[in-house]
């Protein structure tokens, strides 16, 4: 009796439990309070609650449960740890919660926004912010890559911002939004055609092709201090950049002879040109792989426009689309296995990813318009193209995996050529 | 008749006049017993198991490592340290602030929260300060974070259970389970509760929400959390057997077991005044 007895007790029961699939973080957002003795006329604690509820539910890992399904009184709800009611946001499900408080005194904005973990009632992360009250999005920006980091732990496309070409045919210059297609600026000034902007890796400047001076030269902005330098004047075409990781260098697409479009690798600091390929046919539109060690481009040495890649230090070339008959403006995806690019197929043109080794290609966006230009976000879970299926050409933004197409752009003019921004630290 | 003579009688019927020796003999029969009840009780585990309970009610049986758990009647889980004691009621997964402490002029970089175990019971800080905010700061918590922590998932294993309570490793290292070395029968007879067990399975599968972006990452890693859990179904105490080293992952581990707090209430079968018992939790990656 005794003998089997501590047998039968020893043993330690496990229960296996295995994690449901593709769930979504509940989390809620409290109503952004005003905390100020001034009053918010501008209405900007709404306002960056709706900023902060758009970006969580964009990214595709949240669930942003309804507040209004709280029975508190949202006025009167609590935003620090002491004196939330938790009970009625964990009665709703949030595993997560976001409180805000600003306060508004003339042009001065203090923003007071918090993360909680709605179930073990602990504080993720809490922050002040001081600005102006027209930096009310951007403060929420902020704050919603805060609460992603928080929890995904790594960076948002939040922050992030897209360029991209807007005008009419004679007259373009290169725009810059936030990723949500907010806070629109213009950064070239030229009174010209300016095309192709191309990001510099540490998102400080943007090189683009201008027809400035009357021929499609290659220049590069610098975003801070303003100035515009440039950098090619060959010949025939200066167009398509596309900087290396290192940000030492851009390949581009120039027509030194007699107007055959080829690849160049142009070092920025010594302006020297190394030529990358060499066909009869046309080469243009490189993109780096993220590793520095690839270019992807578009040539149509085998008939119609295919996507290439040329392996860097021996220049060897390798086929990646066969499929569609004419495959243009590739992007290489940060994480590297990937390639998108604009695709034409039986008429239509759409966005297509394809793995790098030429296996798996997916079609991203389908029987709504003309499709082109994808860029990448720098997480690698977003693309940005141009369509015109609202009538006219204007930015969309997707996840990777075609899902939640959204067109962040608007207003006059036709907006083409997207150009995703790093990561801006 | 006492009740000793009883006792004396019924061994050796009509042998009264030899009961001093009869004493003598019982008081032997008494020590041997306790030594021999000793000695089993601090035998290498090789006679005892580990049941994982699989809503397939699928059993695997595991040798249970030194030290074992005993898992009822006042005792302690020894061979324990005390370093990986975590009250349920305390766990601290967020190392934040639960008041801002840091002031941003609508740029500024502050430290990353750090899931933090603490070695005993803690109360909700009342809140020291943070380091102050900025580039360094932000850069140095980059190898805490999770994606790093990714990379090493070819040392899952043995490696994420350092400071961990040795059990975890001996039983559940590799995440194989196999047939012990010890004989059948002893673990049966927990199977009466299966009942049971499905029904803390679905309460704590029902509470566990694990988002993409923690599976993404870590895959498949597990988590082992050992709960005591009292008659009326409270979680008395929640503790990290092996914790996966990610913050995201631990802390939705131990969300779903606060959610699911109150557990159903202990059969009535069941004689002991709690039950200790593992939850395996098991990430599951979307398919691609």
């Amino acid at each position: 009796m005794l003998v089997a007895l501590p047998g039968r007790v020893l043993a330690k029961v496990y229960i296996d439990i295995f994690s449901p699939f593709a769930t979504r973080l509940p989390i809620a957002l409290s109503p952004f309070k005003n905390t100020g003795s001034q009053p918010d006329t501008g209405n900007t604690a709404a306002k960056m609650g709706a900023v902060i509820q758009q970006d969580l539910e964009l990214s595709g890992f949240f669930r942003v449960l309804d507040a209004g399904a709280v029975t508190q009184d949202p006025a009167s709800a609590g935003i620090t740890i002491n004196t939330i009611s938790w009970d009625s946001w964990t009665m709703i499900g949030a595993e997560a919660l976001v409180t805000g408080g600003i306060s508004v005194s003339g042009s001065e904005l203090v923003a007071e926004l918090r993360l909680f973990d709605a179930v073990q009632r602990q504080s993720i992360v809490g922050k002040r912010y001081f600005g102006r009250t027209e930096d009310a999005r951007l403060i929420a920006h902020k704050f919603s890559n805060e609460i992603f980091k928080s929890l995904a732990g790594e960076q948002s496309i939040f922050e992030t911002r897209i360029a991209f070409e807007k005008g009419s045919r004679g007259d373009k210059e290169i725009c810059i939004a936030d990723f949500d297609g907010s806070r629109v600026e213009t950064v070239t000034a030229m009174n010209s055609i300016c095309l192709n902007p191309a990001w510099s890796p540490d998102g400080k400047k943007i090189a683009f092709t201008s027809y400035a001076d009357g021929n499609p030269d290659l220049y590069i902005k610098d975003l801070a201090s303003e100035k515009t330098e440039r950098v090619s004047h060959k010949k025939g075409i200066n167009i398509t950049p596309a900087w290396s990781p290192d940000g030492g260098k851009i390949a581009l697409t120039l027509s030194l002879n007699n107007g055959n479009s080829e690849i160049y690798i142009l070092d920025v600091a010594t302006r020297e040109l190394e030529r990358l390929t060499d066909d009869p046919a046309n080469d243009v539109s490189p993109a780096w792989s993220p590793a520095g060690d690839a270019i992807a481009f578009v040539s149509s040495r085998t008939g119609s426009p295919q996507i290439f890649v040329a392996e860097l230090p021996g220049k060897k070339v390798r086929r990646i689309t066969f499929d569609g008959s004419y495959n243009t403006s590739p992007d290489w995806s940060p994480k590297g296995n990937k390639i998108a690019y604009a695709g034409q197929q039986g008429g239509a043109f759409n966005i297509f990813v394809i793995n790098t080794d030429g296996t798996l290609f997916q079609q991203l966006t389908h029987n709504q318009g003309k499709n082109e230009d994808p860029s990448w976000s720098p997480d690698g879970r977003f693309i940005a193209f141009s369509s015109n299926r609202s009538g006219k050409k204007e930015i969309y933004i997707m996840r990777a995996d075609g899902t939640g197409q959204k067109k962040i752009t608007g207003g006059a003019g036709e907006k083409t050529s997207p150009a995703w921004s790093p990561s801006i630290k | 008749m006492t009740a000793q003579q009883l006792f004396a009688s019924s061994l050796f019927p009509g042998s009264h006049p030899a009961e001093p020796k009869l004493k003598w003999m019982v008081v032997l029969s008494c020590l041997a017993h306790l030594v021999a009840f000793a000695v089993i009780m601090g035998l290498p585990p090789s006679s005892s198991r580990n049941l994982y309970y699989s809503p397939t009610y699928s059993v695997d049986l595991v040798g249970l490592p030194p030290g074992g758990a005993p898992l009822a009647g006042g005792g302690k889980a020894s061979g324990k340290p005390a370093a990986a004691e975590v009250k349920k009621q305390h766990v601290k997964l967020w190392k934040g602030p639960s008041e801002i402490t840091s002031q941003v002029k609508v740029q500024a970089g502050r430290k990353h929260p750090v899931l933090e175990i603490p070695a005993k019971e803690k109360k909700i800080a009342p809140q020291q300060p943070e380091p102050e905010p900025g580039e360094s700061a932000a850069q140095g918590s980059a190898e805490e974070r999770p994606g790093a922590a990714g990379t090493q998932q070819s040392q899952q294993g043995t490696a994420a259970d350092t400071g961990e309570q040795n059990t975890g490793e001996a039983a559940t290292g590799g995440g194989v389970p196999g047939p012990g070395p010890g004989g059948g029968g002893g673990g049966a007879p927990n199977l009466r509760f299966a009942g049971y067990y499905r029904s803390l399975y679905e309460k704590i599968y029902q509470s566990w929400i694990l988002p993409d972006y923690v599976t993404e990452k870590e895959g498949s890693r597990e988590v082992i959390v050992v709960i005591k859990i009292q008659r009326d179904g409270r979680i008395l105490e929640a503790n990290f057997e092996k914790a996966s080293g990610n913050r995201q992952l631990d802390a939705s581990v131990m969300n779903a077991l606060k959610k699911a707090d109150p557990l159903p209430p202990l059969p009535d079968d069941f004689r002991e005044s709690f039950l200790e018992i593992g939850i395996r939790f098991i990430p599951q990656q979307k398919a691609p």
